[in-house]
This record gives C-alpha cells, structure tokens and sequence, in this order.
C-alpha cells in the first residue's frame, strides 16, 4: 500500500494511491487412509448425469474425497491504483479529476468462476463552494 | 425521496455560490460546497460474467452502467440559535450517503445519517454436485445397465434417479443475485434547562435489505438432490429506543427501553423433495420418514418475523475521587413471532410464539490506590433461558404393514416425541481484576485475571460438556524511551478445563473402530457394514475450541526525525486442544506489518505499508460417507 500528496503549486493538487494485495490459502493433508478398502477412482463417475454405476462399493468411492483438498485452495492478485489531480480556477471555484484502476486475478477459480475482473472508471467533477 | 434531497441541496448551495454579495460576509452564516460530475467506466465488464462478484466490483454498483452521476455537497449553518451541518453524496440509485447535525440552542440535538449500497452475491451453479446417478436403462460395457431389481419406482416421473447418488438442479440457472442494503440512523436528545442533570433521547433506526439471493435445499432417504432457487429478500429492521438518563453530582443514572421489529416480507419458498428411495428397502424404511415427496410441496428457507424488547439500566457512583462504582442490570426478549400457527412441527408451527429469555448483571469496581497503581475489578453473570416446544414426531405407517414402526419395536406411537432444549440454555459467570503500575516516567504495566464459567442447562441433550472453566491472564507493558521511540510488549494465557467439544463425534482415530466388511452378495444390503463402522463407532470427543492458548503481541513506534515515521507490529498466538480424542486440535497464527510514513513538507507526502497474515489449523475428522 502507497499514497502520496503533492501541491506543486497554490492551485495544483496531486495524490496518488496504490495497494497490492497477494492472498494465499489451502489445506492441506486431508487423509481417507481408512478408506482405502473401497474401489477407488471409479471410472464410471465422469460428472456426467448418463453414467451408471450399479456396484455400490463404488459409492464409497473415494477419488472426489482426496481431490477435497484443491476445492478451498485460493490463489488471488489485487491492484488498485487511484489517481486524482485538481486546480483551483478561484478560490470558490475548483475542477477536479480522478481515475480508478481495479485488476483482480484469481488463480483458482471454484463454485462461482473466475473472479478475475479489471474496472477503469475516470471522474470528473466541477466543486463551487461558497 | 434522498435523490430530491441533494438536489435540493445541490441547488440552495449553487444560488448561493452564485451570489457573493450575501456569502461574502465576514461572518459567514452559510458555508460550503457541492461538487457535479460524472463518472466513466471503462473496460467494464458484463455482469453475467463470473467476475461480477468479484473482489473489485462485489459492491461497485455502476460498473455495468458506463455512466454515472457523482453528486456531492456539504452545507453549514450558524446562527445564534441553530446551527446545522450536513453532507451528502449521491453517485447511483444503489450509491447514496447522506448526514447531518442540527442544534437549536444546544437544547434539542439532532443527528442523522443515511447509507445505501449493493452487494453483489454469487450464484452457486453446483455442477460439483454430480456423482453416481442411475440414468441409462439400457448399458454397454462401460456403462452397465441399471441393475435389476433396483426398485426405484416411487420416484415417479424421477424414476430413473436412483439411491445413494448426488446430482442437483438450478431453477434458475442464468439468474443475477444481489441485495441493496439501506440505512437511516436518527438520533433527538433533549436537554431541559430547568433540570441540567436530565437528559431525554430517542434514537429510531431502519435498516433494510432487498433484493435476491439463492435458497438452496436438499432431498435425503433418496438420493442427495440439491436444488437451488432464486428467492426474493425483502427484510426490514426497525429499533425504537427511548432512553433517560439523571446525574445527580456523584451519581449517574440512565434507563434505556429498545424495541425492535424485523420483518421478512417475502414469499415464500416451496420444494417437492424426492420420493423415498431405498432399493428393495423402500418399505422397510416407509415407516422412518419424516416427510418426502408424498407430502407435496414443503416450506423451506424460511426467515421468522420476530421482535426484541430490551430493558437496560445504568448505575454510576463516584464514592470519592479515587473510587467509582458502577453497575447494570439488562433484561431482553426476543420473540419469534410466525411459529404460532397451528401445530405442524414439520412445517416449524408450534402452536404458540417461541421466547428467549436473557438477563445479565455487571459490575465494576475502579479505584486509583495509589499514585501510579489503579485497581479495576468487575464481574459478570448472565442466564439465558429459551421456550421449550414439543415436537410431535410424524409416526408413519409402514407401506407394507400398516403399523408405525413404535408398534414394530413394542413402544407405541409417540415414542420419539421430544421437547426442544436449547443448547444456548445456560449461565454465564466471570469475575476478573486488571492493576496498571506506572512503574517509572514512561513506562506502565498492566495486569489482568479473569475466570469464566459456563453452566449448560442442556448438556445432556446436546452431547457437550455440562460446564467450561476458563482462567485468563494478560500482562502487558508500555514503555516510552523518549518522544521518538515506543514499544509495546503483551502476552496472554487462557487456561481452559473442559473446552466446549462434542462428545461421540468421530470415530476413534485407532484399530478400536471397525474395519468395512465390504459387500456381501445383496449388493444393497448396508446394515452389516454402515450401522457399526461409522455410527456405533463414532465414540471420540472432538473440539475445535482450545484448551490452552498462548499469545504475543508487539508494538513499535520510531519516528527518528520529523519527516519520516514508522510502526511495525506483530503478533503470534498459539491455540491447542489436547483434551480431545485422537490427535489435539492446534492453531497457530501470526500477523504482522510495517507501515511507513514519509512527510516531504506541506507538499507531498508518501506512506506505504505491508502486512503478512498467516492461519494454520490442524484438525482431525473422521468424515461418515452418507449412504443416500
């Protein structure tokens, strides 16, 4: 995180702000050891609504359980950068600028896709005061 | 209503911008500004795109609209009997933000403020929800036929759904959830000149919630079929809160009433659950349901009106000017007002309103013993008490019999019954002293103990120790070497003898639990293997509430010379569990930062910061693979 203010001049005004945000997490060793019995890696379950599977020890399968793990890994890069420059035109009245950059990339996507997303917004503004 | 509220504003401060004559007035009775613009957005994104709820835009309301008004202002107001500050700011219909202080005299105070935003919700498409399902009727080597015999002909026109299989269905697959959440704050005190000691107030809050979010419910005794539906949230919340509050010299009395309405003016959400599902068991266990699809469409996802009635008295007493004691005594009700229809436990109507019951005690004792050393001791005790309703457990007939299974096994019908006790049934009990010690010019230790104490009423019934004991100590210290340097140094312990835990969680995490039997030639027989490897078994305690933490903290500040400072800060604590079966529950956790700051004069200035934040936890799970 940075952000800096500059005035180089009576009626100029800068500032400028940025943050990176770098988020990491999983878990980890999750073990069905005792499981170990039961059919593993059912070929027959593709996640596709056609398969069949009569054999019932393949219920217990446990191929989806120890891929369990990966489901909560999160993996994300977050910048946001502000920018803003203003100028006194008089002392009541003032124009100002600001621009918005958001890029957000997300590694590992899961229940709701990718959140990768990146905005650009530019605002102007006029400012009277009295 | 807050759209004609800026403009209003917008509009009384621009003629009055526009008139200097009237504003330039060495003493100004009006003063501020309104700013106009606009706002652009680019490269925005689609809001069917997944990315719409994600960390850069989950609350951004005009990313889909490319453009955007961005109205703000401020106003202020004095005169010799009324003074007045406000401030708005007006981006989106879903992006408002309004307040304002107003005094008459310093005898009628007013403050109100108002937000509203929109949070972006993500839809769940629960394609993960997809495994072993019995489609095809006809098979190929890879793909066998559906094996003979497998009677799944309740299902209905779900016939070709079959047991112990999860697959899901999204009602609504292509809809776009939010809620757009508002505020409105206010707050009147009056102050009567006649009686200075006596002050009145009533503060009157509104909160709402509006929009959509997805419900989601699951079929069970069939197969694990999730459904997600889009279900409409129109929640509002109001607090009316008179309060009086009486200073007569060295005691302080205050009496607060607050009374509070929620409201959940949605309809309702109905699901038809699958049928019954047990291949060459189906009537066997027809007589253990509670319900499934024969009973038609079900209520679900249902959010009670209910209302809060809180009594609060305050007590202070400055005994001398070393010695204060203060008090209070709290009373509340919570009511949940949409169960009193008439009796149907599987519908969630008892017939009757069903009441929580609170009442907390506390007291403080601050004396300053002597120069340098102050005593604080304060104590706790709260009850909770919760309505107790009956549930009449549905006795179905057996589809084969006729009989209800209470006849099956010689205890009648109404065997099963219970009356729901609440786990949060229990008292709570904590006394604890600090001392702080200015040990020397700049530097100060603070000390503290507290016990705690939790007695559950229902322990018995929930499974979970009948009371917690917990003993915790903190000692801290503060030292100022000079103007330009600081630390900080604190570490706690919390001792704990029965951690909250649940016993007959898991299965022990040795030989002792059974090994699967594997099938036998009834390939949809489970009773042998299920029924002793995973519910008989399940016999260990487990917790994820510590019964001994460990945690350090510390704190600089260094400000070398007058254009650049700088903090850093850290902390580490250390939680287990070895009062739990298998292997002790642990969580370590450290965070810790610096945040630099750079005055490069008047003109400029720089800060920067970084913060490092990591959590472990160890647990240990015996995870139950449910058979349907």
């Amino acid at each position: 995180m940075a952000s800096a203010a500059w005035n180089p001049m009576p009626r100029f005004s800068f500032t400028a702000n940025a943050s990176y945000t770098m988020g990491r997490g999983n878990i980890s060793d999750l073990k069905f050891g005792h499981l170990s019995d039961f059919f593993q890696q059912d070929l027959k379950i593709w996640m596709d609504t056609t398969s069949v599977n009569p054999n019932m020890p393949h219920l217990y399968d446990t191929f989806y359980l120890n891929d369990m793990s990966s489901y909560s890994n999160l993996d994300f890069k977050d910048m946001e950068i502000e920018l803003g420059a203003s100028f006194a035109v008089t002392p009541n009245i003032g124009l100002g600028l600001k621009y918005f950059y958001t890029d957000v990339e997300d590694e590992e996507e899961y229940v709701y896709g990718s959140q990768d997303v990146t905005v650009q917004s530019l605002m102007g503004f006029v400012t009277f005061r009295f | 209503m807050k759209k004609l509220y800026i403009s209003l504003l917008s509009l009384l401060a621009l003629m009055l911008a526009l008139v200097p004559g009237v504003l330039a007035e060495e003493e100004k009775t009006v003063e501020g500004q309104i700013s106009i613009g606009g706002t652009l957005t680019m490269d925005d994104i689609d809001n069917d795109e997944d990315g719409a709820v994600g960390l850069g835009s989950e609350y951004n309301s005009i990313i889909e609209k490319n453009r955007t008004w961005d109205l703000r202002g401020d106003l202020s107001l004095r005169t010799s009997q009324f003074d007045l500050d406000a401030e708005g700011h007006y981006q989106d219909g879903d992006d408002q933000e309004y307040g304002a202080i107003a005094s008459w005299g310093r005898i009628l105070n007013y403050k109100t403020d108002y937000n509203r935003f929109y949070h972006r919700l993500g839809h769940d498409e629960l394609t993960n929800l997809m495994a072993h399902i019995f489609k095809n009727t006809t098979g190929t080597a890879d793909n066998p036929a559906k094996p003979a015999g497998f009677g799944v002909g309740s299902l209905g026109a779900a016939a070709t759904v079959g047991s112990a299989a999860v697959y899901h269905t999204d009602h609504d697959p292509d809809a776009e959830y939010g809620i757009t959440y508002s505020v409105w704050n206010n707050s009147v005190k009056l102050n009567i000149p006649q009686f200075p000691g006596l002050k009145l107030g009533l503060d009157y809050r509104s909160q709402t919630r509006k929009g959509c979010d997805q419900a989601r419910t699951m079929s069970k005794c069939s197969a694990c079929h999730v459904e997600g539906y889009t279900k409409s949230i129109d929640e509002t919340t109001r607090d009316f809160k008179p309060k009086v509050a009486l200073s007569l010299g060295a005691i302080a009395l205050e009496y607060s009433f607050l009374h509070r309405e929620f409201e959940e003016d949605s309809s309702d959400m109905f699901n038809t659950y699958n049928k019954l599902a047990a291949p060459k068991h189906v009537k066997l266990f027809s007589d253990r349901l509670q319900f499934d699809g024969t009973n038609g469409p079900l209520p679900f996802n249902r959010m009670p009106n209910s209302t809060k009635d809180t009594h609060t008295v305050k007590a202070r007493w400055d005994l001398n000017s070393h010695n204060t004691v203060t008090a209070a005594f709290i009373y509340s009700k919570s009511t949940n007002e949409s169960v009193d229809h008439t009796y149907d436990p599987l519908v969630g109507y008892f017939g009757e309103e069903i009441e929580l019951e609170s009442k907390t005690f506390t007291g403080k004792w601050h004396s300053r013993l002597a120069r340098g050393i102050s005593l604080t001791v304060h104590g706790k005790y709260q009850t909770l008490d919760n309505d107790e309703p009956f549930v009449d457990v549905v006795d179905r007939a057996n589809l084969t019999t006729g009989a209800i299974l209470g006849d099956k096994y010689g205890v009648g019908a109404g065997y099963w019954d219970f009356k729901r006790r609440s786990g949060y049934d229990m008292d709570i009990t904590s006394l604890g002293v600090d001392v702080a010690w200015r040990v020397m010019r700049g530097m100060t230790i603070r000390a503290g103990y507290e016990f705690h104490y939790e007695d559950r009423d229902n322990a018995e019934y929930h499974h979970v120790p009948e009371d917690t004991t917990a003993h915790k100590f903190k000692i801290a210290a503060d030292y100022h070497l000079n103007h330009n340097l600081r630390f900080n140094f604190g570490y706690k312990l919390d001792l704990i003898n029965d951690a909250y835990a649940l016993h007959k969680a898991m299965c022990t995490p040795n030989s002792s639990f059974g090994a699967y039997a594997g099938p036998k030639t009834d390939l949809y027989t489970f009773d042998r293997s299920y029924r002793p490897t995973v519910y008989d078994a399940r016999t260990a305690e487990r917790s994820n509430q510590p019964n001994m933490v460990h945690e350090l903290s510390f704190k600089t500040n260094w400000s070398p010379f007058s254009l650049f400072s700088t903090n850093f800060y850290a902390k580490y604590r250390y939680s287990k569990n070895d009062d739990v079966d298998g292997r002790e529950w642990k969580e370590d956790l450290f965070n810790g930062g610096v945040n630099l700051v750079f005055n490069m004069g008047e003109k400029m200035a720089f800060t920067a910061g970084y913060n490092y934040f990591n959590n472990k936890t160890e647990s240990m799970y015996c995870i139950a693979i449910y058979d349907g």
